[in-house]
């Protein structure tokens, strides 16, 4: 051993560096928030309540509006359509008789932009009588040609959303909602699973096949019926919307909240909906909006 | 000469000296100064990270205070985020405390008539700090604190069984995160809570085939004390994660009342771990295979099952039971669990722990996480895994039956039957895996 360092000078110098070390915090993300001391004593004691009361008293249903709008629009991708990539369905025989295409982003012939979700972010919102007739009807969603039929399914959380699968051999369908029951059933040839969901979802969710991991499918759950899903041609409306300011928020498999326009943070805008017919235009997605 | 040397030498010692006061020095001041953090007792660290997944949101700068803004706009945002975590820290605080000072709301306490809540009493005595390599002292201690999570649990779970303790980096599988709610191994229907007894049985037997041992030699109040205290964390995991939800995702109200986090939030939570015992699965009697030659038979049933285009089981098990039906999949087809699916591989900063894929079991090496039993692998066929991709061939809410008892009973005979059989030429129509070529 070196004659100039004794143990008890090594001990002392690596607890040192280990203190020292130890004092730097860890590399956290974000802050940890800290809880309020004095409103913890306040919510334990049972404190509150009575405000609570009267604020339910005050709330009061949402006013009849003054008339009903519908709003329609077309997202068109801009840029040339990218090619869709075929997918490898050798995995099981059964697949391989229709050809199956990754299904992230779908432009038309003439530039429209398939799947893009588009819905009422705005709360209590006035529903219009004419979705009572449909609020617990049974939508479809199928397992046909090894892929999800619709590709994205627009719901309200009071319908029923049946599982059909309409292939010769066996599908599962894993959907995990954030803060509702996850669901996975193994649905046999020409079988269905039938399941509700207990809450509104903020973005569509994910339905998957794992016996056939290329399977994605999406599902967004809403208490309000306003949200539709743009067709072949980059189409969609939202029928008897209330007159008012609104928010709407727009989502797209491969971008996410899409921010279609500038000034539409995290895929979010307001529009005042006029009684009769409200136009969006044509709006131009840029290609640079989507993850490669 | 040899002066000289001695008198250098006496030199060199008495300035080692003086270097060795200088660092004892140097330490005393380190430990009395800048470190006063290093006391304070541990919190619950709060669930960012799934708040952020569930956002979608790609970056943490909405709730970092000295994070980058682009506008007027953003900076409102984030104000009111960091708000918002303020207020679900504070709620949670309220509702569990901390992890030297455990809480549960009366209204949510250990209610022996209707069989649930959550035992203050049990958690309390698994939660503090660790007591050490001592034997726990039983009597005189503060609030009969005995510190097992802390010592026995935290380094693999972490002290918030996030599942994120400074061993889980290095384990394959990762320690389970109980904060979903959401557990793999147990007796119960695929969206039930395990029952107490199936987390005893896991911290009593260990999952076999992961890190996670066996603590039978533990005394039994201290499993049921430990047992309290998972379900505790859960509940409280679960509890944080759906007021977070509401919070930051929908954008909704929670009113800071004891009433506002108990009706909406805790208490169905508390109703649905009470539920488990009645969600166990319970199978119709298993067929008779007492001589060789009727579970010859039965095996040969359970083959054809297994091959068989309603069970699927060889597209992730395995044309030939190996757990490999899946590896020839590109790597964004690749199985994972609810815990890493939303994770970005090599992103180790924002998810405290890597991606890690899911392997579909093995069923040739005769290593049964959830148990070897005939009853454990029924059950597995019947619910499927929680969390997992394995789904349920049994009956469920809103769906018959893919397969019947029998049937699940005859999979049984056969799954159990595999490490016995010699790595067979898969069944006709079934293609094996290295006919695949990795396309990474």
């Amino acid at each position: 051993m070196n004659p100039k360092w004794q143990v008890p000078d090594l001990v002392a110098a690596m607890l040192l560096l280990a203190t020292l070390a130890g004092c730097g915090r860890s590399v956290a993300m974000v802050a940890e928030p800290e809880p309020n001391p004095q409103l913890v004593d306040e919510i334990r004691k049972g404190g509150g309540e009575a405000a609570e009361e009267e604020q339910t008293a005050e709330a009061a249903p949402s006013a009849e509006p003054a008339g009903w709008g519908n709003l329609k629009g077309r997202f068109v991708y801009e840029g040339g359509a990218p090619a869709r990539e075929a997918i490898d369905t050798s995995k099981d025989p059964v697949c391989t008789q229709h050809p199956v295409f990754n299904e992230s982003i779908v432009v038309g012939d003439d530039g429209g932009l398939k799947d893009v979700v588009i819905y009422l972010a705005s709360k209590k919102v006035p529903v219009n009588p004419e979705y009572e007739a449909t609020a617990d009807a049974t939508v479809v969603l199928d397992n046909k040609h090894c892929r999800f039929e619709p590709h994205v399914l627009v719901m309200r959380t009071s319908q029923t959303i049946e599982l059909h699968n309409s292939d010769p051999a066996s599908h599962n369908s894993a959907i995990s909602p954030l803060g509702d029951a996850p669901f996975n059933p193994l649905i046999a040839s020409g079988q269905k699973a039938d399941h509700h969901f207990n809450k509104q979802q903020n973005a569509p969710i994910p339905v998957t096949c794992n016996i056939h991991p290329w399977m994605r499918g999406y599902v967004l759950p809403r208490d309000n019926p306003y949200a539709a899903v743009t067709g072949d041609d980059g189409s969609f409306e939202i029928k008897d919307l209330p007159a008012g300011t609104w928010e709407f928020q727009v989502w797209q498999e491969a971008a996410r909240f899409l921010a279609a326009k500038p000034e539409w943070k995290k895929g979010k805008f307001k529009l005042e909906i006029k009684p009769g017919d409200n136009d969006l235009g044509v709006i131009q997605v840029p290609a640079s909006l989507f993850k490669k | 000469m040899s002066n000289m040397d001695s008198r250098f030498l006496t030199a060199a010692t008495f300035l080692r000296r003086r270097a060795a006061w200088g660092l004892w020095a140097a330490l005393g001041l380190a430990i009395s100064s800048g470190c006063s953090t290093s006391v304070e007792p541990p919190q619950f660290r709060t669930n960012i990270q799934d708040i952020l997944d569930a956002m979608d949101s790609h970056s943490p700068d909405e709730f970092r205070v000295t994070g980058r803004e682009a506008d007027e706009d953003d900076k409102a945002t984030k104000e009111a985020n960091i708000k918002k975590l303020e207020l679900l820290s504070t709620l949670t605080y309220a509702a569990f405390g901390s992890p030297d000072e455990p809480y549960v709301f009366p209204e949510a306490q250990w209610n022996a008539e209707e069989k649930k809540g959550l035992d203050l009493k049990k958690i309390t005595m698994a939660a503090g700090p660790t007591q050490g390599f001592a034997k726990p002292k039983r009597e005189g201690l503060k609030k009969k604190q005995l510190g097992l999570f802390r010592q026995h649990c935290a380094h693999c779970h972490g002290v918030t069984g996030d599942g994120a303790g400074p061993t889980a980096a290095f384990l394959n599988p990762q320690p389970r995160d109980y904060r979903r709610g959401i557990f793999k191994f147990k007796s119960t229907e695929f969206v039930a809570k395990p029952t107490a007894a199936d987390l005893k049985r896991t911290l009593v037997d260990g999952i076999p085939g992961t890190a996670m041992p066996s603590f039978a030699l533990l005394p039994g109040d201290e499993i049921e004390a430990l047992v309290e205290y998972v379900k505790y964390l859960s509940i409280r995991g679960e509890t944080e994660r759906n007021m977070a939800f509401d919070l930051l995702i929908q954008d909704e109200e929670i009113e800071p009342t004891r009433s506002a986090v108990l009706e909406t939030y805790l208490q169905p939570i508390i109703d649905s771990w009470a539920e488990a015992e009645e969600a166990v699965i319970r199978p119709s009697e298993r067929p008779e295979t007492s001589t060789p030659e009727e579970l010859a038979a039965s095996i040969e049933e359970g083959r054809k099952l297994f091959f068989n285009k309603d069970a699927q089981c060889t597209k992730c098990h395995g044309p030939t039971g190996l757990g490999d039906g899946n590896d020839g999949s590109p790597a964004d087809k690749r199985l994972f669990d609810v815990w890493n699916e939303k994770k970005q591989a090599g992103d180790m900063a924002r998810w405290l722990l890597p991606k890690q894929e899911l392997r579909p079991r093995n069923l040739r090496l005769g290593i049964y996480r959830g148990g070897r039993r005939p009853l454990d692998i029924y059950r597995r066929i019947h619910a499927g895994i929680s969390g997992t991709p394995m789904p349920g061939a049994g009956p469920a809410p809103g769906k018959k039956e893919t397969f019947t008892p029998e049937q699940i009973w005859r999979l049984v005979d056969y799954v159990r039957s595999l490490p016995y059989e010699s790595a067979s030429e898969p069944a006709e129509g079934e293609t094996h895996v290295a006919a695949h070529t990795p396309s990474n």
